[in-house]
């Protein structure tokens, strides 16, 4: 696993940087988001009471209430303090433990959605900077692999009875599902999904453990917990957010500053490029105009011009693509996606499905052609766009030098020549 | 460094062993079956000679799931929530001396039922 990009680890107080501490960025990342989640939806207000619990000696462990009272005291320091970049290692191994303790002290509140967050962050917590989060890895294969052979096996899950009769209860005439479901014959729309369901977690367990299929069974996973969001308007619980965010531990993060190759000689990309700074609170990219820049790393003259180029690697990606990376590898894009989707504004049932929806839409690979398209449109005329620095770029793309060719002098970037 | 390798590996061969032996047992706990069943149930209990009313019963057991006009649903099998009922009975409600009848079906399927003290 990559470690993080090669600057003097430095933990910082904001909570939205993940640089600097003693997990590796993706994985920190990745935590802090399911906090995020649990804390947005007053998820210490659920851990147990101790009452039935699987082991007798939680009975003996005091006023039930005085337990709870505890296991939320030490949730929320806990939270803070991985949020904050405070011992996060240890606050991970606390957050997880607490949440573990309080499924075990109650079978009432036992709940697949906890536990998973529970065992994400127990395992966080044991991880290092600079190792493969294997055992990360593991925890999620297993997860994905043991629903899917528990409904294969279920012979309700195999006939769709399961899916029908839950639909009957949870689903409100109107979602997707009962819309479509009435087009077909009585269980065919839910032994669909049933075997979708089925095949698809066995699939994308299979996929987290080999390496060169993560790419397929990341996106398998965004898909299918989309699909079932989109179609039932239920999150389950914790589910959605933590199984999502747990795709972070099979990422590649980069090992240096990915470097941003730009035309210097437009206002429009100087403007681009102070955006993106600003949202760039680890310091990751190295915005170069490529004018000035000592490498090319083999891309033309021509192909530079004409638009954006990224290098993380070795890898390169241009125009859209590379917006699109740039926006994957910044942590703030997560936490807004997170508060985004898990805080519970009034009326968000609906509207985190469209999010939802436009997000998928936005990065797969098969908005690529438009988005790229859309790119071209807006590089082509960026000089015609207003703005305080003045575009050099003519619309066939050839440079127009003005007449005293020593340079303009901006506030960001000193002199463009 | 080791031991914490070593705790997360016996972690998730625990996680394994459940999900294995979640396939020779009745109940769902720590197997990853997440939300794979969904009971209907109806539960009438009776102490002292005096039936208890549905908001006694809720206030009794503080079961987990959704109530419905007529009976309550839990998004768990059958035999998670007569595990709950029986340790209920068998610890905190033990000198109650209480009589529960468990009417339920899993998944749409057939109505059974279930009492304690089995007879």
């Amino acid at each position: 696993m990559a470690s993080g990009v090669n600057r003097k680890p430095v933990s910082s107080w904001n909570p939205l940087r993940c640089g600097g501490t003693r997990l590796p960025p993706p994985l920190l990342l990745m935590a802090k988001l399911i906090t995020l989640c649990m804390l947005l939806n007053h998820f210490w207000r659920g851990l147990s009471e101790h009452s039935l619990p699987f082991f007798p000696f939680f009975d003996r462990m005091g006023s039930p209430l005085v337990f709870h009272r505890v296991l939320a005291v030490i949730f929320l320091s806990s939270a803070l303090a991985l949020l904050l970049n405070r011992t996060v290692r240890a606050s991970c191994l606390v957050l997880g433990g607490t949440i573990l303790v309080s499924l075990l002290s109650s079978r009432i509140e036992f709940a697949n959605n906890r536990m998973i967050c529970g065992c994400l962050l127990l395992l966080t917590g044991l991880s290092e900077r600079g190792q493969h989060p294997w055992l990360l890895r593991l925890q999620v294969a297993l997860v994905y692999l043991g629903g899917g052979s528990n409904k294969l096996f279920d012979v309700d899950w195999r006939s769709g009875r399961f899916f029908q009769e839950w639909a009957t209860y949870f689903l409100r005439i109107g979602t997707p599902y009962a819309k479509i479901a009435s087009w077909f014959p009585a269980l065919l729309a839910s032994k669909i999904l049933s075997w979708g369901t089925i095949v698809s977690e066995l699939a994308i367990g299979l996929g987290f453990l080999v390496r060169r299929f993560y790419p397929i069974a990341i996106w398998g996973g965004i898909l299918l917990h989309s699909s079932l969001l989109i179609l039932t308007n239920r999150t389950f619980g914790m589910f959605f957010y933590a199984m999502l965010a747990s795709y972070l531990a099979f990422v590649d993060w980069p090992q240096r500053r990915p470097t941003v190759l730009y035309d210097g000689d437009c206002g429009f990309c100087t403007k681009t490029r102070n955006l993106f700074e600003r949202i760039d609170l680890e310091g990751l990219f190295d915005w170069v105009p490529f004018q000035t820049a000592p490498d090319h790393h083999g891309i033309s003259e021509g192909a530079l011009r004409q638009s954006l180029h990224l290098e993380t690697q070795g890898n390169i990606s241009s125009g859209f693509a590379a917006f699109k990376m740039m926006l994957l590898l910044n942590p703030v894009t997560y936490f807004v996606l997170a508060i985004g989707l898990a805080t519970p504004w009034p009326g968000m049932v609906e509207v985190r499905r469209w999010i939802v929806v436009i997000l998928l839409a936005v990065f797969s690979p098969l908005f690529a052609p438009l988005g790229e398209a859309i790119y071209r449109l807006v590089a082509t005329n960026r000089h015609r766009i207003p703005g305080k620095q003045v575009c050099e770029i003519s619309p066939a793309g050839a440079v127009v030098r003005p007449a005293n060719s020593k340079g303009v002098e901006t506030e960001d970037s000193g002199i463009i020549r | 460094m080791h031991m914490r390798r070593l705790i997360g590996m016996v972690f998730l061969v625990l996680q394994l062993s459940m999900v294995i032996y979640a396939h020779f047992v009745p109940w769902r706990w720590f197997c990853w079956a997440p939300n794979d069943y969904m009971t209907e149930y109806k539960l009438d209990v009776i102490i002292a000679g005096r039936t208890l009313t549905r908001q006694e019963v809720l206030h009794r057991y503080r079961l987990p799931g959704y109530e419905f006009p007529e009976f309550a649903v839990i998004e768990s099998p059958p035999a998670n929530l007569i595990a709950m009922l029986t340790q209920y009975e068998r610890t905190y409600g033990r000198n109650d001396y209480a009589r529960v009848v468990l009417k339920y079906r899993a998944n749409g399927r057939e109505e059974k039922q279930w009492q304690w003290p089995a007879e």
